[in-house]
C-alpha cells in the first residue's frame, strides 16, 4: 500500500512540534532527577537515619524457626521461649563497668560480650548476652533494673531437641552466625542471630529460618519509644518433615549402643533414609544455649570426634563388602562362570608376596557363591587378578564409589576407588599384581563411606538401580500447605544382567544362612547380607561391617552396619543387623 | 535526514543504541527483582524473566513486521479491546477490591495495558489521514478516547484510564492540530476538572488530599508516600548495597515489586543507580524521537511519537509518585516494574519503533 506523500511542511511542522515536546520530556525528567538528588544527596542523610535509627526505628521482630519432625510427624526440632539477659548498647555509658559487674552473677564470657556491644549494628536494639537464664536470675535482675542501667530481659526462642542425641548428626544444632556465614550473606540475617550450623538444620537453613517482621517506632530524643507507627509480622519457617522413622532410629542408637560406628537403614527402592545413626553423638541442646568457650573446645578435641558424622563423613575400606562388585565385575565381563572354581589353600602368592585367607587351612576348592558365602579371600585374590583393576575400579564407580552420594547433608566423604593412574600421581609408584589382590577383597587404598556403601546393598536388593539417598520427605509452611516433596524418582539403571543379579541375591542369602553372616539370623525375618572385616592398621582392632536387606525374597529395607575397631571377637555388626531387622519386624503394622 | 535513506529504501540495519538500552534495562529489572526478594520468594523473579523473554520474542517479531500492518490492523485491536474490557468488567479478577485482570489458562493479563497502544495506532491512524485537524477529526479521537476511558475507570483504575488523556492531547499536539483548538480543549478540561472530583471514589480523594499534605497522617493513606521517600533518600549517593535495602526488606515499603520499584532501587544502589537508570530512559526517549523524525510516513510517525510519548509520561508519574511529587497513582514504571502486561506492552511498543527505523521509507 502506497502512503499519502510527505508534504515537506507538514513534516517540518511535526518537527518543530515534537522538539517542543522532546524539549518538555527532557525538562520534566531534569525537574525529577533534581528532586532525587535533593532527596537522596541534600536529604539523604536525614532519611538515612529516619529509616534506621533516627526517630523512626526499625525493630526485626524474630520469626519462630520451622519445625524438624519424622515421617510420623513426631517432632525432633522445636522451640521453646526462653529469658536472655539483653544490654541496649546505646544505654550504656561504662560498657567494662557494667560487664565486670554482670560478670559476678552469671557466667559470661566478658570479651565477648564487649565485642558484641561494641560492633552491634543497631545502637538502640537489645544484644542478647546470655541467653536461658533462671527464673531466680530474671526476678533478680528485674528487682535491681536501677543498678544495672542499659540491662533488659527479653525472650528469645530456644532451640529444643527433645531426643537430645538422637539422630544429633543428622538434625545438626544452631549457633550464632559467624563473620565468615555472615560475608557470604543468605538474606535478611544479621549480627547475633541463630543458623544452622550442621546437617539439616544448616542446609535446609533459608527454609526454617522464616522471615524477619518488624515494627517501626517513633522514639524521642532519648530514644524512648512513643508509639508504634506499623507492624509487619513475622512469617514463621517452613516446617520439615524427614524421612527418618524416629521408633527404627531409636532402635538402631539402641542396639549400636555405645560402640564407635555408624548405622544407615533405608528404603532400598527410594533411597529414604529411615534412621541414620553415627556413634559417639552429642547433644545439640548444649548449643542452644550460648555454648561456653571450654565446653565448644572439649566437644571438637574429643579424642572419640562426637561431632564427626561416620555414616557420611567416615571413610573406611569396605573390605569383603567389596567382593560383591567384585563378583559383578567378573559375572558381567564373563571372566568367570558361575560354577567355574579356583583352589584355597588358605594362602596365595602373588609375585614374592604371600596373601592368607581369613581361614588359616583354606577352603578347599570352591565355586563363587560358596566363595562369596565363606567370603573366601584366595578365590577373590585369584578372580580379582583375572578380571583385572580397571574393570573392577568401572564397577566400582558405577555403583557410586569415589563419588559423594548426593545425599541432602552437607560436606560428604566421598571415598576413593584407586587405579593405576591414580597410583602414579598420588603416590608415585606404579600398580602391582598385589595391590590388585588387596582391592579385590576390598583392602589396600580404597575406601568407602557406610552411606556409599548403603547405595550399594539397595542396588542389589532393587534390581540394580543406584538410588540416591535422602532424609527430606516434604517441606510445608505453616498452614500445611506443600512447598516442596522429595518422591526420589532419580535413580539410574546401572547396566547389569538380570541372572548376575539374581545369583548374587542367592549368594546374599546364603550368606546368612550357612556363611558368615550367621549371626545376623533370627525368627522374624529372612536377611540377605555381607560381611566384611577391615583391617585399617597393624595396631588398631579391625572395623566390622555388614551390608543387609530384608525380607530376602522381596526386599523392603536395606542397612549398613559399621562397629569401627570392634571389641568382640564375633561379627558384631551381622548380629547388630539381626537384632535392629527383628526388633522392627516385630512390631505390629510395621 | 540522512541520504542514503532517500536513496536507498531497502532495509537499514537496526537501531541498536535503541535496542541494548532496552534490554539493559529489562534485564535490570528482572536483576533488581532477585536482589529484593529472598532466595526462596524467587516468585517474581521468576515470573518476570519469562514475561521479558516473552516480551523480547514479541519485540523480535513486531521489529520485522511492516508498519503498515498496524495501520491496517488499527480498528480490529481497537474493537477487540475495547471488548475485552468489557469483558474484565463482567468476569475480571481483581485485588484491593478492584477488577483489573482477565485469567487465560495460567496467566492474568491486564488488558487496559495493551488499550494504551491500540489507542496510539489508532489516533495515529485518524490523525494522519487527510489535511489538517478537523473538529470532526477531533471529536471522533475524543469518543474513541473516552470509552476504554470509562470502562478502565470503572475497574476502578483511575491512574490508568486518566492517563490516556494527556496521551491523545499529545498526540493531537504532534499532528499539528491548531493552538486555538488545543487552547479551547485545554480550557473545557480545566473547567470540568472540579466537577470530575465527586466523580472519585474515597480512596482516591483521600490520595489526592493526602499527597497535598503526606504529614497530616502518617499513619493512613500518607503512608506509602512517606515510605517511598524515605527508602529512596536513605540510598543516598551510594546506595545501601545490593540486597541491603533494609526499608525495602522490612516491607515498610509498599509494593516494593511493582508501583515502587525504583524506591527500592534507589535505596539499594543510591544516586549512582538512579543516573544510571535516567540515562536510560533519557536514551530510549531521545533515540525514538530520532526515529519519528526521520520517518517518511505520517502515520509512523505519529506512532512513535505516541509510543516515546506514552513511555515518558509512565515514566514521569510513577518517578513523581515515587519522589512524592505526585499522588499515588499505582502507574507501573515502564520495563521495570514486575508485571506482564506492561512488560509485554512496551515491548512491544520498541518492537515497532525498530521497525518503523528499519523500514524507513519503504512501507
Amino acid at each position: 500500500m502506497l502512503w499519502k506523500k510527505d508534504i515537506p511542511q507538514e513534516k517540518e511542522r511535526f518537527e518543530k512540534r515534537i522538539n517542543l515536546v522532546a524539549a518538555v520530556m527532557v525538562i520534566c525528567l531534569a525537574i525529577l532527577l533534581v528532586r532525587i538528588a535533593w532527596l537522596q544527596l541534600a536529604e539523604g542523610e536525614r532519611y538515612f537515619l529516619l529509616s534506621k535509627n533516627s526517630r523512626l526505628r526499625l525493630l526485626p521482630l524474630s520469626p519462630t524457626r520451622g519445625l524438624i519432625m519424622d515421617r510420623k510427624g513426631e517432632k525432633l526440632a522445636g522451640n521453646e521461649a526462653r529469658f536472655s539477659l539483653a544490654v541496649v548498647p546505646s544505654n550504656v555509658a561504662e560498657p567494662d563497668q557494667l560487664l565486670d559487674r554482670l560478670s559476678k552473677i552469671v557466667q559470661l564470657d566478658k570479651e565477648v560480650a564487649r565485642k558484641k556491644l561494641l560492633s552491634a549494628p543497631n545502637p538502640f536494639r537489645p544484644v542478647s548476652l546470655k541467653r536461658n537464664l533462671d527464673m531466680s536470675l530474671v526476678t533478680f535482675l528485674l528487682e535491681r533494673e536501677e543498678d544495672f542501667p542499659g540491662v533488659v530481659i527479653v525472650t528469645d526462642p530456644i532451640r529444643i531437641y527433645p531426643y537430645a542425641e538422637k539422630g544429633s548428626h543428622l538434625l545438626g544444632y544452631l549457633g550464632e552466625v559467624s563473620q565468615k556465614e555472615l560475608s557470604l550473606s543468605s538474606f535478611g540475617i544479621e549480627m547475633g542471630d541463630l543458623v544452622g550450623k550442621m546437617a539439616i538444620e544448616k542446609v535446609y537453613n533459608r527454609y526454617l529460618q522464616g522471615e524477619k517482621g518488624g515494627r517501626q517506632i517513633e522514639v524521642d530524643a532519648h530514644g524512648r519509644p512513643l508509639r508504634t507507627i506499623s507492624e509487619v509480622d513475622p512469617l514463621s519457617g517452613y516446617n520439615i518433615y524427614l524421612t527418618i522413622d524416629l521408633e527404627i532410629q531409636k532402635i538402631a542408637e539402641e542396639e549400636l549402643s555405645k560402640r564407635k560406628g555408624a548405622v544407615v537403614i533405608g528404603d532400598p527402592h527410594t533411597g529414604e533414609i529411615l534412621a541414620l545413626v553415627s556413634h559417639p553423638n552429642f547433644n545439640p541442646n548444649l548449643f542452644s544455649h550460648v555454648l561456653s568457650r571450654e565446653r565448644w573446645e572439649e566437644l571438637k578435641n574429643n579424642p572419640q570426634d562426637p561431632l564427626e558424622n561416620r555414616a557420611v563423613r567416615g571413610e573406611y575400606p569396605p573390605a569383603s563388602t567389596f567382593k560383591i562388585i567384585v563378583a559383578m565385575a567378573a559375572l558381567e565381563t564373563h571372566q568367570i562362570g558361575v560354577k567355574d572354581t579356583f583352589f584355597c589353600p588358605g594362602y596365595y602368592r602373588v609375585g614374592n608376596r604371600t596373601f592368607k585367607c581369613w581361614k588359616e587351612y583354606g577352603h578347599g576348592r570352591i565355586d563363587l557363591k560358596e566363595a562369596i558365602i565363606d567370603s573366601c579371600d584366595v578365590y577373590f585374590y585369584q578372580l580379582g587378578l583375572k578380571v583385572g583393576v580397571k574393570k573392577i575400579a568401572h564397577f566400582a564407580n558405577l555403583f557410586g564409589l569415589g563419588e559423594p552420594t548426593g545425599i541432602d547433608l552437607l560436606s560428604e566423604g566421598q571415598g576413593l576407588v584407586p587405579s593405576p593412574s591414580w597410583k602414579r600421581e598420588n603416590r608415585g609408584d606404579s600398580w602391582y599384581h598385589g595391590d590388585t589382590a588387596n582391592l579385590s577383597i576390598g583392602q589396600g587404598y580404597i575406601l568407602t563411606t557406610p552411606l556409599q556403601m548403603f547405595r550399594v546393598i539397595s542396588a542389589v536388593a532393587n534390581g540394580g538401580y543406584l538410588v540416591k539417598p535422602y532424609l527430606v520427605k516434604r517441606i510445608v509452611d505453616v498452614d500445611g500447605k506443600v512447598i516442596q516433596e522429595n518422591s526420589g524418582a532419580k535413580k539410574k539403571k546401572i547396566p547389569l544382567s538380570t541372572s548376575t543379579l539374581k545369583f548374587l541375591q542367592r549368594s546374599l542369602a546364603g550368606v546368612v544362612r550357612e556363611g558368615t553372616g550367621w549371626r545376623a539370623r533370627n525368627k522374624t525375618v529372612s536377611i540377605s547380607g555381607k560381611t566384611g572385616t577391615a583391617q585399617s592398621s597393624d595396631e588398631e582392632r579391625p572395623h566390622n561391617w555388614f551390608l543387609s536387606y530384608v525380607p530376602s525374597d522381596k526386599p523392603r529395607l536395606a542397612a549398613v552396619v559399621l562397629v569401627e575397631n570392634r571389641e568382640e571377637d564375633i561379627s558384631i555388626a551381622a548380629e547388630i543387623s539381626g537384632r535392629i531387622f527383628s526388633r522392627i519386624f516385630e512390631k505390629p503394622g510395621s | 535526514m540522512r541520504r542514503e535513506k532517500v536513496t536507498t529504501n531497502f532495509h537499514r540495519r537496526c537501531d541498536w543504541i535503541l535496542l541494548g538500552t532496552t534490554v539493559i534495562l529489562s534485564l535490570w529489572g528482572i536483576f533488581h527483582l532477585y536482589t529484593i526478594s529472598f532466595p526462596h520468594q524467587a516468585y517474581y523473579f521468576i515470573r518476570q524473566t519469562m514475561w521479558v523473554g516473552m516480551g523480547m520474542g514479541l519485540l523480535f517479531l513486531f521489529s520485522s513486521l511492516k508498519p503498515s500492518f498496524w495501520k491496517k490492523a488499527s480498528y480490529s485491536l481497537y474493537g477487540i479491546f475495547s471488548l475485552i474490557l468489557i469483558l474484565v468488567l463482567i468476569i475480571g479478577e481483581g485485588t484491593h477490591g478492584a477488577q483489573r485482570w482477565l485469567r487465560v489458562g495460567m496467566f492474568s493479563f491486564q488488558p487496559s495495558e495493551f488499550v494504551k497502544l491500540s489507542l496510539i495506532l489508532i489516533f495515529a491512524k485518524i490523525l494522519a489521514s487527510g489535511e489538517g485537524i478537523s473538529w470532526v477529526k477531533l471529536g471522533l479521537s475524543f469518543s474513541l478516547t473516552l470509552l476504554p476511558l470509562v470502562l478502565i475507570a470503572l475497574q476502578p483504575d483511575m491512574g490508568s484510564a486518566l492517563i490516556l488523556l494527556p496521551l491523545w492531547l499529545g498526540m493531537l499536539f504532534l499532528a499539528g492540530a491548531s493552538l486555538k483548538k488545543m487552547a479551547v480543549i485545554l480550557g473545557a478540561g480545566i473547567s470540568l476538572f472540579p466537577l470530575s472530583f465527586f466523580l472519585l471514589r474515597p480512596y482516591q480523594k483521600m490520595r489526592i488530599i493526602t499527597f497535598l499534605n503526606p504529614q497530616r497522617d502518617p499513619l493512613g493513606a500518607g503512608w506509602s508516600s512517606l515510605q517511598s521517600k524515605i527508602a529512596l533518600g536513605s540510598g543516598r549517593l551510594l546506595g545501601r548495597g545490593m540486597g541491603e535495602a533494609l526499608h525495602t526488606r522490612l516491607k515498610f515499603l509498599p509494593q516494593p515489586y511493582t508501583d515502587f520499584i525504583f524506591a527500592s532501587s534507589g535505596e539499594e544502589w543510591g544516586f549512582i543507580g538512579v543516573l544510571f537508570l535516567f540515562t536510560l530512559y533519557f536514551l530510549i526517549i531521545l533515540r525514538g524521537v530520532k526515529i519519528a523524525k526521520e520517518t517518511g510516513s505520517g502515520f509512523a510517525r505519529l506512532v512513535s511519537g505516541g509510543i516515546v510519548m506514552l513511555l515518558f509520561l509512565q515514566v514521569f508519574i510513577n518517578l513523581g509518585m515515587v519522589a512524592g511529587m505526585m499522588p499515588v497513582t499505582g502507574i507501573p514504571l515502564p520495563l521495570m516494574s514486575y508485571g506482564g502486561s506492561s512488560v509485554l506492552m512496551f515491548l512491544t511498543g520498541i518492537g515497532i519503533l525498530i521497525s518503523i527505523d528499519k523500514f524507513g521509507l519503504k512501507y
